[in-house]
């Protein structure tokens, strides 16, 4: 039995495990004592190896490189050799004809790590010459960077997951760290015992909201209204630091001119919560000790995501609950490497290291750095992730490079998204599992899974952990940044990297905030918190010490906007509010934990919708029952969850499951400011089903029919492909 | 004497960790994977529920085989010489029984369940083809010498193994587990109020 020193690819926590291998075979893990974890971890993190042996129980991996040699024809199984070459080719031709912004791609913010990223917007760059290149948290916490870009001057997490439990308060809106971070949310019962108060704001009578001390129910979709009306209180009951907006803020009687009109009173009908709560959650927060903001999609997947961050900023300004220890903004990312994946420069606008497009400096710094002449970098912001459906149907968009990401799963608007992706001329798909997105794939490149290969993860925190290799490729599987390099090399730009090591030196070399964190540094449950400018003095834990911004002038500015209701209002037709919501035991896709024999059966398909008791006696739907929703762009069957925790008129359900797939459901509309979708509200219908037999059978043939297909799909890479005499 | 796994519900998530640490653990030693304890969530509160192992356990009383022994002041289950019958599940006051037994589907080709009942039956009535029910509970995962999984995995310790040491010095502690348990159990009270 060998032990392998890992980090948990599933969510931000950045939990330090070790993979237990025999016969070459992972079986097992344990977690260790790392900086977030403490030697505990969830049970994702318990029972999420499984899927590197291949189970075979959702989807086969992918062993070999696979292509279309025309729009629609079979998968063949080629060589790595005409793999490349045919990627190369149909890409320098896409490029020739229509120019390299009609080229997009999407960094993998989960397993591949920060390495495999770097490697890819720099082939991006570089090589192919846009700045089409994104990432996930588009669709989850890109309002949280962009908002605190906005206002702080950077886009993560003040506190570290550690000073969860320093905090005197912990206020959360929109999130639930039980089923997003279990790993935080001990942080939060510990801070509790510890005599903290708890605020909780969120629609769902969450698991932290039973221990907390003020709990606010407020509505679906009124996140601005509500916190506008407590800054209002904020200011009118004299809560304000008053020194450090003096000192550290900019644009206070600006903000307070939108702020003033947003009495508790005002906007009691929208939020639906009582004057009287806001005013003593107001209260609670500002005179604690030490208290951290946290939240979570829930304010980021709406329409007023990036405003609402703003307001959440300032409010943490205004009090001057930031810049000391264990005071401070959270917003915890979601997937593993989502804080990575912006570390590395898979945003349209920003280089490695948050480093602007838009700056000549940066431009020629990297230009330098990489041999090319500046001209060849784009100095432009490209495309955003959400931009994709319109740019194809546009014409702008022409070749897709999806790595590691199953949009079709996981972006609204399935049916759209499944128009989009089948209209491309050219849909490269870099995974290691046959999904429902490289399954439409003209090219398909198997990269190596988490456990066969190293490198380097951001926790949500900032923190840098290494991660190793426990057991060897498979087939002939590639590493994801030797896949990018061996690309790019064909395509006229020569990349070649020996290991994770060179490129990482690379990274460091090239972003003076990652400057400290040396490989040697991350030994074993070694860590790296940014900014670490300097390999000899210990990282960040804290960020904004002594009210120091991240702006140009270091002083945070206060920004406030208007209340503006979501998009899609429930009506007759469609009378309730849906929702989409995280479960704690899959991730994602699901492509991994669907493939982990415990996680499956601890919930398999067609997942749930949650509904109050009130919603489901009036349709006649009892527990466990399977039923219809629906709503203006689609129809699925899930199983009900009659659920008291559940606040009436709303349902929710979670974007993991395949066959109850909520994003044929939902809707492509984003917030203008960042592009995310306003996953968290729009409208729906939920109906009974009578004959429950005939609906159970339908789901196990549903599933049976995708399995199936995405297996045949993959089957053509059992096929050697003939020798060229 | 006997042995119980206690929960402390203000310190739950209902993370489901412990239900995990038990099917693997289980699996990995050839038993039934089934969890052998269910999370309970209610508007007021969220636990993890399993066996009492209690003195006077009503399992091992009806059970018409013989296949429930008490093992060490735990009630232990023999998996291979239950027959399904589900009087110990009828018997248990904590619904602490899980029959469960190996599908044969996935066994020849891909996994394709036939369902003959709707899955929100009770377990006590589901009845599959192909396959033999047993008893599934809570072992105190007699296999191992360190003790159950699910107490070691739990990231927020809310679950306590109860065995004679703790239980004889720790009498405050035991009365807040029976408060607690009483809380669950009656489901009366609620720390929810939505305004």
């Amino acid at each position: 039995m060998e032990k392998h020193m890992a980090v948990c690819p599933y969510c931000g926590a950045g939990c330090k495990i070790n993979l237990v291998v025999e016969n070459g075979k992972v079986v097992g893990s344990e977690a260790l004592d790392g900086i977030t974890n403490q030697g505990e971890v969830c049970l994702k993190g318990l029972a999420g190896y499984d899927f590197i042996n291949d189970t075979k129980i959702l989807v086969p991996r992918i062993y070999h490189p696979m292509i279309r040699r025309e729009k629609g024809a079979e998968l063949e199984r080629v060589t790595w050799d005409e793999a490349l070459d045919f990627t190369a080719k149909r890409l320098l031709e896409i490029k020739a004809t229509y120019g390299p912004d009609s080229i997009m791609l999407t960094g993998s913010s989960r397993g591949p790590g920060n390495e495999a990223n770097f490697v890819m917007q720099k082939f991006t760059r570089a090589c192919v010459g846009t700045n089409n290149i994104d990432n996930c948290a588009r669709t989850c916490h890109g309002p949280s960077v962009i908002g605190l870009m906005d206002t702080l001057g950077s886009g993560a997490m003040s506190v570290s997951i550690p000073e969860m439990e320093e905090a005197s308060c912990v206020m959360l809106v929109g999130y639930n760290p039980c089923d997003s971070h279990p790993i935080v949310a001990r942080r939060i019962v510990k801070a509790k015992e510890k005599g903290a108060k708890v605020i909780v704001c969120d629609p769902r009578a969450i698991e932290t909201a039973r221990i907390a001390d003020l709990y606010l129910p407020l509505r679906n979709g009124s996140n601005l209204a509500f916190l506008n009306a407590f800054a209002n209180v904020l200011v009118t009951e004299g809560l304000i630091d008053k020194d450090f907006i003096e000192q550290h803020t900019n644009g206070f009687e600006e903000w307070w001119k939108t702020i003033e009109r947003y009495t508790p009173e005002s906007v009691e009908e929208i939020t639906g919560i009582a004057p009287d709560l806001v005013r003593q959650a107001a209260r609670m927060y500002a005179t604690s000790e030490r208290s951290i903001l946290g939240w979570g999609m829930g304010v980021t997947q709406q329409r007023q995501g990036v405003k609402a961050v703003h307001q959440l900023a300032a409010i943490a300004c205004v009090t001057g609950q930031i810049g000391r220890r264990a005071a401070g903004v959270a917003p915890v990312r979601g997937q593993n490497n989502v804080q990575g994946s912006c570390d590395m420069g898979m945003w349209p606008s920003l280089y490695p290291g948050y480093q602007k497009v838009s700056s000549p400096e940066t431009r020629e710094k990297f230009a330098t750095a990489w041999g090319v002449p500046v001209e060849q970098l784009s100095d432009h912001e490209g495309y955003k992730l959400t931009d994709l459906p319109h740019g194809v149907k546009s014409g702008e968009i022409h070749a897709f490079y999806n790595f590691g990401e199953d949009p079709l799963q996981t972006e609204p608007d399935s049916a759209d998204m499944e128009e989009t992706l089948k209209n491309l001329d050219l849909l490269i798909s870099q995974d290691i599992f046959m999904t429902q997105t490289t399954a439409l794939a003209d090219v398909v490149f198997p990269g190596t899974s988490w456990g066969e290969h190293d490198g380097v993860f951001s926790a949500s925190d900032r923190t840098f952990q290494r991660f190793t290799a426990a057991v060897p490729p498979k087939g002939e599987c590639r590493h994801d940044w030797q896949i990018f390099s061996d690309l790019s090399t064909r395509m006229g730009y020569p990349m070649h990297y020996e290991d994770t090591h060179e490129i990482w030196d690379e990274v460091r070399s090239l972003c003076p905030n990652f400057y400290g964190a040396t490989y040697e540094r991350m030994e074993g449950v070694g860590y790296a918190q940014w900014p670490i400018p300097d390999p000899d003095k210990p990282g960040t834990p804290t960020m904004y010490l002594g009210g120091t911004f991240n702006t140009s002038d270091h002083r945070a500015i206060l920004m406030a906007a208007d209340y503006v209701a979501p998009t899609e209002m429930p009506d007759g037709e469609y009378p309730l509010v849906l929702c989409t919501v995280r479960e704690v035991g899959h991730y994602s896709c699901r492509s991994m934990t669907g493939n982990c024999r415990t996680l499956a059966l601890l919930a398999d398909e067609p997942g749930y919708v949650h509904m109050s008791p009130a919603d489901a006696e009036v349709r006649g739907i009892k527990d466990q029952r399977l039923v219809w929703v629906y709503s203006r762009r689609g129809k699925v069957i899930t199983r009900a969850s009659v659920d008291e925790r559940i606040n009436e008129g709303t349902v929710y359900m979670t974007y993991q499951w395949w066959i109850g797939k909520c994003n044929q459901l939902t809707m492509h509309v984003t917030d203008p400011l960042s592009g995310t979708p306003e996953d968290k509200h729009s409208a729906c219908e939920v109906a009974r089903i009578d004959d429950q037999m005939w609906a159970e059978k339908h789901v196990q043939t549903l599933y049976h029919d995708l399995k199936s297909r995405l297996a045949s799909e993959a089957a053509a890479q059992d096929i050697e492909p003939v020798p060229v005499a | 004497m006997n042995r119980f796994i206690a929960v402390e519900t203000d310190r739950c998530i209902g993370c489901g960790t412990c239900l995990a640490a038990c099917s693997e653990a289980h699996r990995k030693v050839g038993l039934q994977a089934e969890p052998r304890l269910s999370l309970v969530k209610t508007s007021g509160v969220s636990a993890a529920v399993t066996c009492h192992h209690c003195e006077g356990a009503p399992c091992l009383q009806v059970c018409p085989v013989a296949a429930i022994s008490r093992v060490d002041g735990a009630v232990y289950v023999n998996e291979q010489m239950c027959i399904g019958c589900k009087l110990c599940a009828v018997a248990c006051p904590f619904g602490a029984i899980h029959p469960s037994g190996t599908s044969i589907a996935g066994v020849v080709g891909v996994a394709y369940d036939t369902p003959t009942f709707p899955a929100g039956m009770s377990s006590l009535l589901k009845w599959e083809i192909g396959v033999t029910t047993c008893a599934v509970k809570c072992d105190m995962c007699s296999f191992d010498p360190e003790g159950p999984h699910c107490v070691k995995a739990c990231l927020t310790d809310a679950l306590r193994l109860v065995d004679g040491d703790a239980a004889m010095t720790d009498a405050s502690i035991r009365r807040r587990w029976s408060a607690q348990a009483s809380e669950l159990a009656m489901r009366t009270t609620s720390r929810i109020r939505r305004s």
